[in-house]
């Protein structure tokens, strides 16, 4: 009944009734003092023509503006030992540390979240031809379709033509963690090929390669250590190993679906025998 | 293909001059700061308008309102809201003896207190409703919570401002 009364559609014996309640004539002075308020103004033209003048947006074909994000992009990741030299006058950079965060949108919108004690450059002016990114630490990329988009780090170069990726560098240490689309990463030095799908990782350390596939693991030259951390991971169990080398390097993939079998893969191929109780594998020699 | 919609100017411009004032008020509303207002209705838009190729048309209103609340999440210290008004239903009669004047004067000022003072929720949806002249199902859209929520809110809004005006009294 207020309701209706508040959006005047009470019929005329509704409203009679209504106005014999002892809070009718406070509502009605509420309603009628409300009736006419005015906000403050704003310059709403001058607004508008800020808006379309905003040299940020750029107008991408139409292919692009409807279908960018379906393409799935194929990159490739390089090691490259060339040392890139920049000029100094025209580059944009950004610097984080401990603890900081920037995201931001290169001059095309493609966007960069840049993580903790990272740093990003790039060049603005040559960036519709060439679209090249210096980076030193962890970000991810979401990059528009366009002209080649290379990430450069130390450690190798990451090329991408339309996707979502991560790619986390330090030291000796390349992480490439897809999110959309695909990637290809070519490790020229350890003579690794691989595609990784959407949700899929790699990650290279030294000299060992660990790449987490939607359907199995790939371990190359890891100690068995790692070995064993990644067993756990992917099967959520407890790995009992007393009297075992865990320094001991091998080479192996196994499955996601089934411990045993990723066990028969994995350990066996050392000569370690396994027993399976419950979440606890218990190894012995 | 042809160009979307959304991206010529003159649809983008149609679009802008029909909800800029309720997106500005939105905000308003909930911070009582007009300049912040200004600013994110103007983020808001520059936005829509920076993605205008993945935003169809039906959906442009939703978008501009649902930047503006992601905005307001992100920016907001909420200190005490102190709204201002015209009212331009007493501003027309001028012509009264003084003394209206200051009574029509000091009526008012309760009435700005009274809606300052109503908790944020339900300050929103009320001024949405009396000066915006939105149903109850267009505020419900906007602020993503369902229409009994609305008539829920209005009517507490009522009911607060009764009773804050009884203690101005």
């Amino acid at each position: 009944m207020l309701h209706k009364w508040y959006n005047n559609t009470l019929t005329e014996d509704e409203l009679k009734e209504f106005k014999l309640r002892d809070e009718y004539d406070d509502l009605v002075k509420i309603k009628e003092n409300t009736d006419h308020l005015e906000t403050p103004t704003f310059d709403k033209e001058k607004m508008l023509t800020a808006i379309l003048n905003d040299s940020t947006k750029n107008k991408p074909s139409n292919v692009i503006k409807l279908h960018w994000f379906k393409y799935a992009a194929a990159i490739t990741i390089l090691i490259a030992s060339t040392i890139f030299f920049w000029p100094n006058d025209k580059i944009t950079k950004f610097n984080t540390s401990h603890g900081d965060y920037v995201s931001a949108e290169f001059p095309d919108n493609s966007i960069f979240e840049l993580q903790g004690n990272s740093s990003l450059k790039f060049d603005k002016e040559t960036w519709s031809q060439k679209r090249i990114v210096f980076l030193e630490g962890n970000a991810i990329f979401e990059v528009v379709k366009g002209p080649e988009f290379l990430v450069k780090t130390q450690n190798g170069d990451v090329r991408v033509l339309g996707t979502k990726f991560e790619v986390n560098e330090s030291m000796d240490t390349l992480e490439v963690s897809c999110y959309e689309g695909n990637v290809e990463v070519n490790i020229f030095t350890k003579k690794i090929t691989e595609q990784l799908l959407a949700n899929e990782k790699l990650l290279s350390v030294g000299e060992s390669t660990i790449i987490q596939k939607s359907e199995l693991v790939k371990l190359k030259s890891v100690t068995l250590n790692q070995l064993i951390q990644e067993l756990q991971q992917t099967f959520d169990v407890i790995i009992n190993k007393s009297n075992i080398n865990i320094n001991e390097k091998l080479s192996c993939n196994f499955q996601k679906q089934n411990l045993a079998n990723a066990l028969e893969t994995s350990i066996k191929t050392l000569g370690i025998n396994y027993s399976i109780e419950n979440n606890t594998v218990t190894l012995t020699k | 293909m042809s160009t979307h919609p959304l991206c010529q100017e003159q649809t983008f411009s149609t679009i802008f001059r029909t909800y800029a004032d309720t997106v500005f008020n939105f905000v308003y509303y909930k911070s009582g700061d007009k300049e912040q207002a200004k600013d994110i209705t103007q983020e808001a838009f520059m936005k829509l308008w920076q993605n205008c190729a993945s935003v169809t048309l039906e959906s442009a209103k939703g978008y501009v309102f649902m930047t503006a609340r992601n905005k307001m999440f992100n920016n907001f210290e909420h200190k005490k809201v102190q709204l201002k008004f015209a009212n331009l239903n007493h501003s027309e009669r001028t012509n009264e003896n003084p003394e209206f004047i200051l009574e029509v004067k000091e009526l008012h000022q309760k009435i700005e207190e009274a809606i300052s003072n109503l908790p944020e929720k339900q300050r929103i949806v009320f001024l949405l409703s009396r000066i915006d002249k939105l149903t109850y199902k267009e505020i419900a859209k906007i602020l993503d919570i369902s229409k009994q929520a609305v008539e829920k809110r209005i009517y507490n809004a009522l009911d607060t401002m009764r009773k804050i005006n009884k203690n101005i009294r």
